[in-house]
Order: C-alpha cells, then sequence, then structure tokens
C-alpha cells in the first residue's frame, strides 16, 4: 500500500475492548474512544475480558497489564488464540517503565503500548494505524484464501492429468507430498506397450504456481508418448522443447528419467541436473552412480538437445534411486545439510535394500529433528523384477469406434534418412488400435512389431552383431553403434505391410516386415525352436537370468518371443522376409 | 478501616499542610492542570463523575498500600503502588504519583526501611489532592 496515511478518511464504528481494573481509568478510555466514534466494551479484570471477547468479537482491545483474576498478559495470549488467524491487534494499557516488562507486555502478544497518562491524539493515532492493518490483514487473508483455492483447483487439474500412472506397482516405491507439485517436484512412470517402464524425476525451479504449471504438459506428454510406445529419447526431446516453447526464460525442469527394460534385464539413464541417479546392485550390495550429464529440460533449443542416455545391464533384485536435491540439502537446527556422505553411510547400513527407501526417510526426518520438516523431499526408487511379477501392460485406448476398419492393407516403406529419424511403431499402433478387436491385444501387438522392425533395421539394414549384447557394457555398445550406422546410413530400407481381414469368427492382422539385408539362415534356429517355445507357451514364466538368455538367444532376434506373439511364423527369402500372423479373439 | 496510629500521625500532617494558602502556584505543585482541562472538555458533564470516581477509589488504593506496607512483602507494595501511579498519572496528581513510583523504586529493590514513611506521605498528598480539586473542579 502506498495511499498516503493522512489522506485516510478517520476511522469510525470500530468495537473495541477495554480492560482496566481501575474505574476511573475506564470512564477516561471509554470517553476518548467513544469520542471517536467507536463502540466501546467494559471489562474489570482479565476474565471478563476474555468473556466478553467471546461473545462480541472486537476489533480492537485495549488493555492494562496488570489486572486482578487474570492479568492483562494472559488475558491477552488468551485472546490471540480466540482470534486464530485474524487479526485483533492488542495494545497495553501501562505505567510500566522497565525495558523487561514492556518486552513481556509484546511477546504475551500485545501490539503496542499505551502510557499512562493517556493522551486522546494519541490514542487517537494508534488506532486508526492499527485499524488500517486490520483492513490490510483482512485483505491479505482474502487473498491467501483465493490463493488455496486456486492452487486447490489447478492441483485438481494436475491430478486428472498426471494422475499415478504405475507408480502404485509392486516393484517401485515413491515419496512425493500432496502438494509437491507447488514445489515444483514431480514423479512420474508409466508402463511402455511392450510392458516396460518409463520412471521420472523432475524438479522444475521456482516455487507455486509459476512451478506447477510446467509440470502439467510434462506429465501429458510423458503418459501419452509412453504408453503409445514412443522411446525414451523421444519423450525426451518432446518434453525438452515443450517446455523450452512454453517456460519463460529461467524456468526449466531439473530431471532423470529411467527405462527400464523387464524382457532383456537392462536399464537406461538419463540424468538432467538432478543429484547421481543411485544403482544398488543386490548382489554385491554396492552402488552405481550416475552423474548428471546433461542440462535440464528446457534450457536448450530442440537441434542443441541431447537426449542420450547411459546404458547399463541390470539383474532382477537391482534397484535404481531417483532424487531432488531436496534430501540431500535438507537442513538440521544447526544448519547443516544432510549431504551426500549421510545418504551414501544410509546405503552402508542398511542390509535389507527392500528397507532402504524407508531407511532415507527417516534418517532425514531424524537428521532434521522432526520440527522444521518441510515436505520438499522428493524420492522414487524402482526395482528390476521379472515382467510375471508386475504383469503385462494393459493398453489402453481411447478410441471409440465400435468395429472399426476390419479389412485392409497398409505398407508403409521407410527409407534410410527416414529410417534414422522416424519411429514408425507409434503411428502403426494408432492405426491398429482402430480395430475393435486387436485392442485387447495392444501390449502384445507393440512387442512382436517392435521385434520385427527392430530386427529388420539392426540386423538386417545394419548387419550389427547382437552378441554385442552381452557383457557388461554390451548395450552400450551395441546402442552406440546402432547409432554410428544410422548415422552413416546410406541405403537401405525396411518395409513393413499390414493387412487385417474378417474372419468367420474374429479377424486375422498379417504382418510382413522386410529389409534390403544380406538375410540370415533362420533354420538352424527353427530346428532348436520347438524346445523353447514349448516350455513357454503363453506368457515367458521361466526366472530371471536363464529365461532371458532363453529368449535373447538367436543372435538376439528374440525368435521364441516372436513365436510365442504371433499364431504363425514364417522366414522368407532367406530371413530378409519375415510373415507373422495374430488371430483374434486369441484362445 | 485505617490502623490508628496511623491516622493519629497522619492528621498532624494534614493540619500542617492545609495552614499553607492556596495560590495557583500552589496547585500546579500537585495538580498537572493540562491534563485536567483536557478531561474536563473531553468528558464534559461526566466530568465531576470522574473526580469523585477517582477520589473514591483513590481511598481505596491507599488503603490497598497500607495494608501491604504493614504486611511488609515489597513485592506486594510494588504492584499496588504501581497500579495506583496508573491512575494517579491519569488525572494529573502529579506530586501523588511521583510518590507512588519512588515507592514502587524501592520496593522493586527489595528494601522496605522508608515505606512507611512514603505512605504517609502518600496519604498527605491525596488529602491535598483532594481538597484542590473540591475546590478547583466541583
Amino acid at each position: 500500500m502506498t495511499t498516503n496515511p493522512a489522506a485516510q478518511p478517520p476511522v469510525q464504528g470500530l468495537r473495541i475492548l477495554i480492560a482496566d481494573d481501575n474505574q476511573s481509568d475506564r470512564m477516561i478510555l471509554q470517553a476518548i474512544v467513544r469520542r471517536e466514534g467507536h463502540e466501546v466494551l467494559l471489562a474489570t479484570d482479565g476474565r471478563e475480558a476474555v468473556e466478553l471477547f467471546k461473545q462480541h468479537a472486537p476489533d480492537i482491545v485495549l488493555m492494562d497489564a496488570l489486572m486482578p483474576v487474570m492479568n492483562g498478559l494472559e488475558a491477552s495470549r488468551a485472546i490471540k488464540t480466540l482470534a486464530d488467524s485474524d487479526l485483533v491487534p492488542i495494545i497495553f494499557l501501562t505505567s510500566l517503565q522497565d525495558a523487561e516488562s514492556l518486552a513481556e507486555c509484546l511477546d504475551s502478544g500485545g501490539d503496542d503500548f499505551m502510557s499512562k497518562p493517556y493522551n486522546r491524539v494519541i490514542l487517537k493515532a494508534k488506532i486508526n494505524a492499527f485499524s488500517r492493518m486490520r483492513a490490510m490483514h483482512a485483505q491479505l487473508q482474502r487473498h491467501n484464501r483465493q490463493m488455496l483455492l486456486e492452487q486447490q483447483v489447478a492441483k485438481t487439474v494436475f491430478d486428472n492429468v498426471a494422475h499415478s500412472g504405475c507408480l502404485n506397482l509392486s516393484n517401485i516405491q515413491h515419496s512425493l507430498s500432496p502438494m509437491a507439485v507447488f514445489n515444483g517436484d514431480t514423479v512420474l512412470a508409466e508402463r511402455k506397450p511392450d510392458g516396460g517402464m518409463l520412471l521420472f524425476l523432475g524438479d522444475f525451479t521456482g516455487h507455486g504456481l509459476p512451478a506447477a504449471i510446467g509440470a502439467m504438459p510434462l506429465a501429458e506428454i510423458f503418459y501419452g508418448m509412453t504408453s503409445k510406445g514412443f522411446s525414451m529419447e523421444e519423450v525426451l526431446r518432446e518434453v525438452n522443447s515443450k517446455l523450452r516453447k512454453i517456460l519463460p526464460v529461467g524456468v526449466f525442469c531439473c530431471g532423470a528419467m529411467v527405462e527400464l527394460n523387464f524382457h532383456n534385464k537392462s536399464a537406461r539413464i538419463w540424468v538432467g541436473g538432478v543429484p547421481d541417479v543411485y544403482l544398488l546392485r543386490e548382489q554385491s550390495g554396492k552402488v552405481e552412480r550416475f552423474a548428471s550429464a546433461h542440462l535440464p529440460l528446457g534450457v536448450l533449443d530442440p537441434h542443441e538437445f541431447d537426449p542420450h542416455s547411459q546404458d547399463v545391464v541390470m539383474h532382477n533384485g537391482d534397484r535404481v534411486f531417483l532424487w531432488s536435491d531436496g534430501i540431500v540439502e535438507s537442513r538440521n537446527s544447526a544448519n547443516e545439510m544432510f549431504g551426500e556422505d549421510r545418504l551414501n553411510q544410509v546405503f552402508e547400513n542398511t542390509d535389507n535394500p527392500d528397507r532402504i527407501f524407508k531407511a532415507i526417510l527417516d534418517q532425514v526426518d531424524r537428521f532434521m529433528g522432526g520440527s522444521d520438516r518441510d515436505d520438499d523431499i522428493t524420492l522414487v526408487t524402482a526395482k528390476m523384477v521379472d515382467i510375471e511379477q508386475i504383469g503385462m501392460t494393459t493398453y489402453e485406448s481411447n478410441k471409440g469406434s465400435v468395429g472399426g476398419p476390419v479389412n485392409w492393407t497398409m505398407t508403409l516403406a521407410l527409407h534410410d534418412q527416414s529410417l534414422a529419424a522416424f519411429n514408425p511403431l507409434p503411428l502403426v499402433m494408432n492405426l491398429l488400435m482402430e480395430v475393435e478387436g486387436l485392442r485387447p491385444l495392444g501390449g502384445q501387438l507393440y512387442t512382436l512389431l517392435a521385434e520385427l522392425f527392430s530386427n529388420a533395421l539392426e540386423h538386417g539394414v545394419l548387419e550389427l552383431d547382437s552378441s554385442l549384447k552381452t557383457g557388461p557394457q554390451g548395450f552400450g555398445q551395441y546402442y552406440l553403434e546402432r547409432e554410428q550406422a544410422l548415422a552413416a546410413l546410406s541405403d537401405g530400407c525396411v518395409r513393413l505391410t499390414l493387412t487385417h481381414r474378417p474372419l468367420p469368427v474374429g479377424g486375422e492382422l498379417i504382418l510382413e516386415v522386410t529389409d534390403t539385408g544380406a538375410g540370415f539362415s533362420y533354420a538352424s534356429y527353427a530346428s532348436e525352436e520347438p524346445t523353447a517355445g514349448a516350455t513357454s507357451e503363453t506368457a515367458p514364466t521361466a526366472d530371471s537370468a536363464a529365461h532371458a538368455k532363453v529368449q535373447w538367444d538367436y543372435s538376439g532376434r528374440g525368435i521364441s518371443l516372436i513365436q510365442q506373439l504371433s499364431d504363425e511364423l514364417t522366414y522368407l527369402d532367406d530371413g530378409r522376409s519375415v510373415r507373422a500372423v495374430v488371430r483374434w479373439p486369441r484362445n | 478501616m485505617e490502623p490508628q496510629g496511623t491516622v493519629r500521625y497522619s492528621i498532624t500532617q494534614r493540619e500542617a499542610a492545609m495552614s499553607d494558602s492556596d495560590t495557583p502556584m500552589q496547585i500546579e505543585n500537585h495538580l498537572d492542570v493540562t491534563i485536567l482541562g483536557e478531561l474536563q472538555s473531553l468528558l464534559e458533564d461526566d466530568f465531576p463523575d470522574l473526580i469523585e470516581t477517582f477520589l473514591t477509589d483513590a481511598r481505596v488504593r491507599v488503603r490497598e498500600l497500607v495494608r501491604t506496607v504493614n504486611s511488609g512483602v515489597p513485592e506486594d507494595i510494588r504492584q499496588s503502588a504501581h497500579s495506583f501511579k496508573g491512575s494517579t498519572l491519569n488525572v494529573g496528581a502529579k506530586q501523588l504519583s511521583d510518590l507512588c513510583r519512588e515507592l514502587e523504586d524501592l520496593a522493586r529493590s527489595g528494601r522496605t526501611q522508608g515505606s512507611r514513611g512514603l505512605v504517609d506521605r502518600i496519604e498527605i498528598e491525596l488529602d491535598q489532592v483532594e481538597s484542590l480539586m473540591r475546590r478547583s473542579y466541583l
């Protein structure tokens, strides 16, 4: 407020409580206050003052410090408690002189003093000043209520957009305060159509609505693209460009994204501006750290953005930990930070890896002494498990069409430049999900398509050796070579032909994927096939490593998996072309 | 009721005080006429009522002072002196409030020696204030 106080109209019509045990003093005060046009309530001791306050809710209290029955200090504490968040100024009437007694008056909730003898001009000025303060306070409260209301609405909208994804899965634990969106913190998790999972932890700069606002498009993109089968790189790229476009300069999102692949037991980790992501090995108890190698999301222009991740092999029971700087930067009463050393100690001192998540929260809580704990602690951890433990993805589609297109053929041929720049799977899946009968098979069809396409691209066109995938550096090395080969690609093509036709009962989808590569001798694999195919007729069942080996043998072409997912599988033209048939309803 | 001894003693003092003549000069030794003038214009018709109330209340306060001085507990003396000081300040009885402050300060230092003498002087001063107020303001 910059209004000149002198220009304010005289304040009138307040209800003022006078508490004084001395009758002549009361008379004088009452006369002064009435003269200014205010209503007067009179109390002769502290208890009466509190009673009158309860009954009549006066605007301002003039309180004698020393009174019988209940003294002014006690009464003022009681009144301040009753008033709660309302501002009820209490002016102490006193002839106290020493600083200590005056300070005690203020400590008990008093807002000002008025010394005896009472001065009419001064009292009037004080009443006016406090009246203005009350008006400002009331306005502030109105604004605050309005803000809380708006936050609630914003949070509801946010919750609708961000929902909880798959954070409730048994292999995920997370800590995120209900209002964390207004701290700028976000935790998201969503399944991919092939059963994999994307995990994201984000920390927007700033607080309040400006921090929350960016989380909405982020969540929308994350969920939409992940469930449609876009890769982690594509999701990151899209999130970055969107945030870059909509957020003002200086507002961005530090974050980490992890993709877990439960089939081939691997993870891809991208860290931009948040503390190191930890990978805890269950067998050895050792922690591997993945430091931030990128700028936060929303900083760089799309062409400068680097979505490359670190690839790592995981075993069942291995866990990733993602967190915002809230944990290491939380402070105790001595203003010390929790720090990385204490965090590492939690890992060293906790034997059961399942307990580490809770141990971290407990230790931070204890460190902060409980009293001053803010809810800024955002943490998510996910464990590598067999996919049976968390189930396959249910491919959800919002498409409303009933029946949909039932007899059609589509051919999509991707040539060298397109192969490097375009992922056809979401597009194709979008079309397949128009067919009502195929919707329940979404996850399975995605996995089938993804396998057939990547075999054609990586082993056919790019001629990559899948034996690279085994070994600790395997995936990293493999993806690196894949990228280099893609960049260097000058010819080659992958052709997808999809045909759907109705059958007397249900229908059938025929997928043909043809590449321009050298082909491979599928016969030798096919002869071994019945063994693998027979052991796992429906969904994969065997546990972890042994199973993964069966599935990912055959030069990494995942043939047994492909066979499980299709009703017929045929290799043609020396392995350059593959034809898979899926009929529905399945079984 | 006031203890017998105190009454006898104070009567002698009172007679001594009364022997002076009332001059405007003397009023201003005891009363702040500016404050009283302001109260007069503030309270208008209620002003005499205020003076009567003050004087009645003051007698009660002085009796309380005498009681606490007799009991000899410094903290009690301090509180009642402090309380009386407040109301005397408000009606401009400046000599009276000075004496109250003196007694309050004495009691705050934890001493009681000299408090009886001060209470006696307070009683005499109250008599003086009463007669001055009655003569000039009622």
